[in-house]
């Protein structure tokens, strides 16, 4: 399945990227021709696990083996407040503080 | 003999006897850190003053219990959270990140008496085989400075083969431990998934992401495997086993009565002439040391490199889907509202290797393609598990290269992503199957003079034996010498 | 014009009663400093994994046992992908499939008919935190983040704004009753979305559906469906079609605006979340389980009204809350008469605790108490009347019933001897009733009955007076 610069820029768009961010218009333009082609290339490649034949074959999400059940139910504060806080790039007393929700 | 070219082992040998200390070894690490780096650059972050101190307070208590690495410098991938240090995962959306807690193996490590004394450099947030996706710059290989080192551990390997430290730890995702290991001529292991707690390794595929022990040698590696293995409450794809005892890994000295399959999909083109060449006498050596040979195949190989590429983005997307400028991490400035600071600081925040990984997950991810391409690859996953659990059915360890070249030139792939990804073909089935690998030199490529490695892989929570066969492998192997592209 | 019937289907959002968050350890606690309750699980840090709360899994199913659900002994966590301020790790941990429980049902009554809804699926699921959205910038408060829910989904059964309501006040007393939640409403703890569609009577395709986001009271259920389906009937009656999308209920001007098409909605790429292993639930687990599920509101307004002789709308009091029904047993144990400790309790300790919103069991009014008056009513030792009049000071004081009434001089008069004194002087003061009442108007005799209780002061033994009146006035 071919994908298209159009496709990029929506799935871009899902992930909170904008891959023309801080490039001049021909920079931009250049750019997602070489990304198209870099991304059609890839996904024309992973195409190729349809050959595979998975009839009756159950998924395997993760590979853990022997894992524990889940844990108790017992609370404890383990961090201070401020060492959570510190990275915060702006807050607000304890609060982190983002740009508004338009 | 200067200390910094010591094995582990051997450094801890010489602490026991009184013939050096801690401060002495950490004032070696770090001079040799200070005389490799304008080279190599393979460090992140240096812990000059806090790696002193350590160093002193550990003199200053002795070893009365006899921590297994008591005044033993090591250094560490910068996706591991230290409290004390930044991590950065060599990315520009974390520069002077400060985590709130230490790694479960960075805990472990302090418990053991190590002295961390750098963090390694790494391709941005681990997604890379170079070391030159890290927004700290290109990683150096000491065989040749115009060289990668492999990647994405490829400021641990670097560094240990620079004499930077005596061991190292990594993380494995597709080959990030073995690969960077063969590239630097340097011991690096992966162990078996959830035999090692990932609290606190930033994630970049979970399912895949294992951290493990690097080194000069394998019982250096085996010896350090020792500290970090073992169940971690706080994981829960942990496994509910003990740290294991690593005396047996080290007292394996022959494979007689080993049986070690040659997988023929990994020895099958692609291969460059010496690379192969090497590793044929790798075989070689082990028959020598008694092992028997088969040939054995995994007919699911094939769409590995497909498979991993879906089921690793996918995860990464959204595992990188918390790098939004909120709580930590890099936040554009000037935007007025909440899309556009996200759209912004991610947009500014990851390089281009991490952003075209998190298109590709989110791709393979999302409505209309989710059934061909997650839900598939995550099938053919579970055949490639079949693959390898018939294969060592019928052999202890499976042999095979770990690259199919010797390193190559900085910037030679960079415009070329998906040939990058298929040269990962010989190490990331082991990670698609969860199974532990080893890789060890086995000598230098007879074109290039640059490392070759080769490397084992065992059944699920075999390990120990797993290293046990490799430190005997590596006793009929032939030693490397001295990396010729940095400082003597 | 045709008639419409309403096809309503509610999203329960149940906050667990855990101590801890549903992936790390963190306390569930409200009130306290914004960020006070995080650590890097619950904050998104990186490097950070979430481990299950083995609790939150056992009220899931809980849940799903009373509601008539098949625990699967398997169900998978998913991502669930979006970004939004309040949702740290840019996903929530949800169950889409399978979810921890399918497949059930519960019976609803309203106006004394009972329609059996269907519980479609109930998962596990993380919450998000807080915003606080001021002027220039967004606020945000990660103390909720992580904290264990679960969603409830019913089919789309439901026909009416009344039904909505009695369904959620159904699940309500269920969840509160197992323990899966403390049901406060105000504090979100539970809350609901509803989907409502109408459609001509008759017909059985579906029609387009709105959602209406986070109703958090009964009465705001019912009043925003009633809103919904009248909305959706003028659209159709003046020829408009309805639109697919998500609605708020504004609970001041009492009607329902849109919030966003649902076109633009996202793409939540869901897949299973690689961090967190199958949830296992083991045959052995889920007995133990069912075995300490308590009696269901239901099943024990049934067994008050067949064995203890209530009539309807007393036990449907005493059973509305667990704690008032068990209060009411305890009382029970203490004084056998049911229907006296039931008419009490509903007459006026209820109503006393709605009065001075005081739960049941903090009252300084305790079951021994009630059990106590109950018996000094059948003792005859005061009145009905006088055990009225004295319960709010009872109430509020604490004090033993029999001592006050001891204390206070209430014992009621049931001395004939006495009473026929009184009897005799309110004859005598009242000649030309007593004429009428001989002349056969004999209604005149609860006249009498009030006379001789204001001279004694309410305290005498109506089942006397009254007799000993009949005698009087029969003689000539």
């Amino acid at each position: 399945m071919a994908v298209t610069e159009q496709q990029i820029r929506k799935i871009a768009g899902l992930a909170r990227i904008d891959l023309e961010y801080g490039k001049t218009p021909q920079e931009a333009e250049a750019f997602m021709a070489r990304l198209a082609g870099q991304m059609d290339a890839i996904v024309g490649y992973i195409d190729g696990i349809s050959k595979a034949d998975t009839a009756g074959v159950e998924p395997l999400f993760c590979p853990a083996l022997h894992v524990a059940p889940p844990r108790e139910d017992e609370a404890e504060k383990k961090r201070p407040t401020e060492d959570m806080l510190q990275n915060a790039p702006e807050r607000k007393d304890t609060f982190f503080s983002v740009p508004p929700v338009l | 003999m200067p200390l910094h070219t010591r094995t582990l082992l051997e450094a801890k040998a010489m602490l026991a006897q009184g013939e050096t200390t801690p401060t002495a070894l950490t004032a070696a690490c770090l001079a040799r850190i200070a005389a490799t780096e304008p080279v190599l650059n393979a460090c992140i972050t240096v812990l000059e003053e806090t790696a002193m101190q350590r160093a002193a307070q550990l003199e200053a208590q002795g070893n009365p219990n006899n921590l297994p690495l008591w005044g033993i410098p090591v250094t560490v991938k910068d996706l591991l959270c230290t409290k004390d240090a930044p991590t950065t995962c060599a990315s520009a959306m974390l520069a002077g990140f400060m985590a709130p807690y230490d790694a479960f193996v960075v805990e472990r490590l302090r418990e053991a008496g190590a002295v961390i004394v750098a963090k390694t450099n790494l391709d941005e947030f681990a997604m890379g085989s170079g070391t030159e996706s890290s927004a700290h710059g290109p990683t150096c290989n000491p065989w040749d400075a115009q060289r990668v080192p492999g990647g994405s551990s490829g400021g641990s390997a670097a560094g240990l083969a620079a004499g930077q430290a005596f061991g190292s730890l990594g993380s494995d995702t597709g080959g990030s431990i073995r690969q960077p290991a063969a590239l630097c001529g340097c011991v690096g292991f992966k162990p078996t998934y959830g035999y090692v707690s990932r609290y606190g390794a930033v994630a970049y595929a979970s399912s895949f992401d294992q951290i493990g022990p690097m080194a000069r040698t394998v019982a250096d590696c085996a010896t350090l495997f020792g500290v970090i293995a073992g169940y971690d409450g706080r994981d829960a794809t942990s496994a509910q086993l003990p740290a294991p005892d690593v005396a047996p890994a080290l007292a394996t000295k022959s494979l007689q009565g080993k049986t070690f399959g040659v997988v023929k999909e990994l020895w099958e083109g692609g291969l460059s002439d010496e690379v192969a060449a090497a590793c044929q006498s790798a075989v070689e050596a082990a028959k020598a040391q008694g092992a028997k040979v088969v040939e054995i195949s995994l007919p699911h190989l094939q769409y590995a490199v497909a498979t991993y590429y879906v089921l690793a983005s996918a995860e990464a997307s959204t595992n990188l889907a918390r790098f939004d400028g909120v709580r930590y991490g890099l936040r554009a400035q000037g935007e007025h509202d909440l899309v556009g600071m996200y759209t912004a600081s991610r947009s500014q925040g990851f390089g281009e290797e991490v952003k075209r990984r998190i298109l590709l997950g989110t791709h393979v991810l999302s409505s209309g393609y989710y059934d061909a391409y997650f839900q598939k690859a995550a099938k053919v996953r579970r055949l490639l598990l079949q693959d390898f659990q018939a294969a060592l059915g019928q052999c202890d360890a499976l042999i095979a290269p770990v690259s199919p070249v010797t390193a190559w030139k900085k910037g030679e792939h960079v415009n070329d992503p998906l040939t990058l990804y298929k040269m990962d073909m010989l190490t990331l089935g082991l990670n698609l199957a969860g199974l532990p690998g080893v890789s060890l030199p086995a000598g230098l490529g007879a074109a290039s003079g640059l490392p070759v490695g080769v490397q084992l892989m065992g059944r699920a929570f075999d390990d120990i034996a797993l290293l046990g066969m490799a430190n005997a492998l590596e006793m009929a192997l032939p030693r490397l010498g001295v990396p010729t592209g940095i400082p003597a | 014009m045709p008639a419409y019937e309403a096809v309503i289907g509610l999203e329960v959002h149940a906050q667990l009663l855990t101590s801890s968050k549903l992936f790390c350890s963190c306390p569930v606690r409200f009130g306290d400093e914004p960020n006070e309750n995080i650590c890097e699980v619950c904050a998104g840090m990186p490097g950070a994994l979430p481990r299950l709360n083995k609790k939150a899994v056992e009220l899931a199913a809980k849940a799903g046992l009373a509601l008539q659900c098949t625990v699967n002994p398997m169900s998978l966590f998913s991502r669930k992908n979006y970004f939004y301020p309040d949702l740290p790790a840019g996903f929530q941990t949800s169950q889409l499939t399978p979810p921890i429980c399918e497949h059930g049902h519960l019976d609803v009554t309203v106006q004394d008919a009972t329609r059996r809804i269907g519980i479609t699926r109930i998962h596990l699921e993380d919450d998000a935190g807080k915003c606080v959205h001021g002027q220039g910038a967004t606020l945000i408060d990660l103390n909720r983040a992580g904290t264990g829910l679960i969603e409830i989904v019913s089919e789309p059964d439901i026909r009416s704004a009344e039904e909505a309501a009695a369904y959620m006040r159904a699940i309500h007393a269920i969840l509160v009753c197992i323990g899966a939640t403390d049901g406060n409403m105000e504090e979100g703890s539970l809350r609901c979305d509803a989907n409502v569609s109408i459609r001509p009577k008759g017909s059985t395709t579906l029609g387009t559906r709105t959602e209406i986001k986070n109703l958090n009271s009964f009465r705001n259920i019912q009043r925003a469906v009633e809103f919904e389906i009248r909305r959706q009937e003028g659209c159709l009656e003046d020829g408009e079609s309805i639109v697919q999308e998500t609605r708020l209920f504004d609970a001041v001007k009492q009607v329902t605006v849109s919030m966003r098409s649902k076109e633009d909605a996202h793409d939540y790429r869901y897949f299973p979340n690689p961090d967190l292993p199958p949830v296992l639930v083991l045959a052995e687990e889920l007995q133990a389980w069912e075995a300490e599920l308590p009696e269901l509101p239901e099943a024990r307004k049934l067994r008050f009204i067949q064995r203890l002789g209530l009539n309807e709308e007393e036990a449907a009091a005493l059973t509305a809350e667990r704690a008032t029904a068990d209060f009411f047993e305890q009382a029970l144990a203490l004084c056998s008469n049911a229907k006296r400790v039931a008419q009490l309790m509903a007459a006026e300790f209820l109503r006393e605790c709605a009065q001075q919103n005081i739960a049941p069991a903090q009252a300084a009014f305790g079951a021994a108490h009630v059990a106590e008056l109950a018996t000094l009513i059948d003792e005859g030792i005061i009145s009905a009347r006088i055990a009225h009049d004295i319960f709010p000071e009872l109430f509020a004081s604490g004090a033993m019933p029999r001592a006050f009434v001891t204390e206070k001089g209430l014992v009621q008069v049931s001395d004939s001897s006495e009473l026929e004194g009184v009897v005799a002087e309110v004859l005598a003061e009242n000649p030309a009733e007593v004429e009428g009442y001989r002349g056969g108007k004999t209604k005149l005799l609860s006249f009498f009955v009030g006379q001789v209780m204001r001279k004694t002061k309410g305290k005498a033994n109506p089942a006397l007076v009254n007799s000993l009146l009949e005698e009087s006035l029969g003689k000539h």
